[in-house]
């Protein structure tokens, strides 16, 4: 079992500069927790409070309803797993993997049984007796992992493992650390908690996702609730590539947000919250997702009130998708579409989505629902 | 001879079996020196020590680890940069060579000490010193700087390698020529 609590959790270093501020959260037994945000959101110091490299400043941290904040690392039954890999350049991938085994006194046969069997799962086998220069990136990521999976822990921690790998192979091994977590959280009951930057990590591989900016907690959901029910702008823009369109105007008292010359037809259900929440005429943001901008003649008929005349500024092809960047009242915008032909300088008809489109207040940054 | 200096944060002695274990696995050592947060090692291996024998000590321990590895020909002593330490707050695992260790020194308060301990006898050469600064401060192109000195390009180079030689530091490398402009621009 490893249920972990982090409650009322600050760090302040002793410079003054707080770097989380009041984290709180609970994670369940086998969970995959994401913990995502912008370099310096407080993401790996929160990490590494959890692993004990790290003094709490206040709160409190347990695992299994044991309080942690006192016991050194070795102690807390954590394993980590650092992004520099830290493997002994001199030791084949057998005694990187093994030799904390023999800190702890273990016979040599029980050694090579535990040794085999986390080779194997990791299909390190071929490899178990070159030395790290002669693996690659993710070979060498694999024995990093396997020195933290032979000690058993209740909690992997794992801190951006996949930001020294290459496009390609990041995204290999994205797939593989996610059945690798389902067969040791089978295995060893253990919860994992994963850092990065990069937010399609956070939404391919997390059950829960914590998005933290400056040091505080944004929210906290599942990669689908964190996608489409963003509790901020900060989430919205930072959840999802390319990131959301927003467009800043007014909602006029028929229904319509407003921004320069144009206009867009507020679907009813929207038009009710934002009357009741007294934004009819007042500033606000609208957001909306690239794919939830469309070209398609035939879609663009079915949105007669939300269509726009747009020239396109740059087209990019992603392959079978193509991204439209475009201007509206001087901010810039952008479409995801299939692929398609279209020039540079273009003119088309575009069709919002309304019914999946956001509002945000423009001071607080919060959704409006 | 190197000399490499493994700083913890708690003391060193419940890690310093493992510590002393990996590192004679690697090259042969000597203790010089044991603190309640340190030891101070000295080899006569002449081959490039892998960093990542620390940070994978580091891994191993569970424990923050400050790591410093001197030159085969230190350039500074044991004593010179123990000081620096101390004036360096210890966050998270680092190893430092000369270059990242003087990087982050020259963040901290200057004094003729450092100068002199940095630039050697270069300290008190007016006129190479005026050479390098103009040097660096031409963006560090040899043919502006040399115009602006009244020298030949190749005496120019000339004196940059003597600055090299006698200090070890590389005015036509951009880290080396940060620190050197932040020790002698005034």
């Amino acid at each position: 079992m490893a249920k972990l609590k982090l409650d009322k959790i600050n760090k302040i270093y002793p410079n003054g500069v707080q770097a989380v501020f009041d984290f709180n959260l609970e994670i369940n037994d086998k969970e995959f927790i994401v913990l995502v945000g912008p370099s310096g959101c407080g993401k790996s110091t929160t990490l590494r409070m959890v692993a004990g490299l790290e003094e709490i400043t206040s709160g409190d941290f347990y695992i299994d309803g044991l309080r942690m904040n006192d016991k050194a690392p070795r102690a807390r039954d954590v394993a980590m797993v650092f992004q520099s890999y830290a493997l002994y350049p001199h030791m084949t991938v057998y005694e990187n993997i093994g030799y904390g085994l023999k800190l702890r006194g273990m016979e040599p046969e029980e050694i090579e049984e535990k040794v085999k069997e986390v080779a194997d799962i990791l299909e390190l086998t071929p490899y178990l007796y070159r030395k790290p220069k002669s693996l690659s990136g993710g070979q060498r990521q694999r024995v990093a992992l396997g020195r933290a999976i032979v000690r058993e822990a209740k909690v992997f921690l794992l801190d951006e493992p996949l930001s020294n790998l290459d496009a390609k192979l990041r995204v290999q091994m994205r797939t593989e650390l996610i059945k690798l977590h389902e067969k040791i959280a089978e295995a060893f009951n253990t919860s994992t908690i994963y850092v990065t930057h990069d937010q399609i990590e956070a939404m391919t591989m997390g059950d829960r996702i914590v998005v933290m900016r400056d040091g505080y907690i944004q929210q906290v959901a599942s990669p689908k609730e964190i996608y489409n029910e963003p509790v901020n702008m900060f989430v919205a823009g930072f959840m999802g590539t390319p990131p959301m369109n927003f467009i800043k105007g007014k909602i006029d008292n028929k229904g319509w947000f407003c921004f320069g010359p144009s206009k867009l037809q507020v679907p009813l259900g929207k038009i009710e919250v934002l009357k009741q929440k007294g934004y009819i005429d007042k500033p606000i943001y609208l957001g909306i997702r690239p794919e939830d901008i469309h070209v398609d003649p035939v879609v663009c008929e079915t949105y007669p009130n939300s269509r726009l005349e747009i020239k396109v500024d740059l087209v990019e092809l992603l392959g079978s998708e193509t991204n439209l960047y475009f201007t509206l009242d001087n901010q810039t915008a952008v479409a995801s579409i299939p692929t398609q032909k279209v020039e540079r300088g273009e003119t088309m008809t575009v069709a919002f989505d309304m019914n999946q489109c956001h509002f945000f207040d423009p001071e607080t940054e919060l959704t409006i629902k | 001879m190197v000399f490499i200096i493994i700083e913890t944060k708690d003391p060193i002695q419940s890690y310093k079996n493992v510590i002393l274990d990996i590192i004679s696995k690697s090259f042969s050592m000597i203790i010089l020196e044991e603190t309640t947060n340190m030891l101070i090692i000295q080899s006569d291996y002449t081959g490039v020590i892998d960093k990542d024998i620390f940070l994978g000590l580091a891994s191993e321990l569970y424990a923050d680890l400050r790591v410093y590895i001197s030159a085969n020909e230190p350039l500074y002593s044991i004593e010179v940069v123990e000081k620096w330490l101390k004036m360096i707050p210890f966050t998270k695992t680092v190893v430092y060579d000369d270059q990242s260790i003087l990087l982050k020194r020259v963040d901290y308060p200057m004094n003729n000490e450092l100068k002199k301990i940095v630039l050697k006898t270069v300290y008190e050469d007016n006129e190479l010193l005026y050479t390098v600064k103009t040097y660096l401060e031409a963006n560090q192109n040899t043919s502006q700087a040399s115009r602006m000195l009244y020298l030949h390009r190749n005496t120019l180079i000339q004196r940059l390698d003597k600055f090299y030689r006698r200090t070890r530091l590389d005015c036509r490398s951009f880290v080396d020529a940060y620190i050197i402009y932040t020790l002698i621009k005034n």
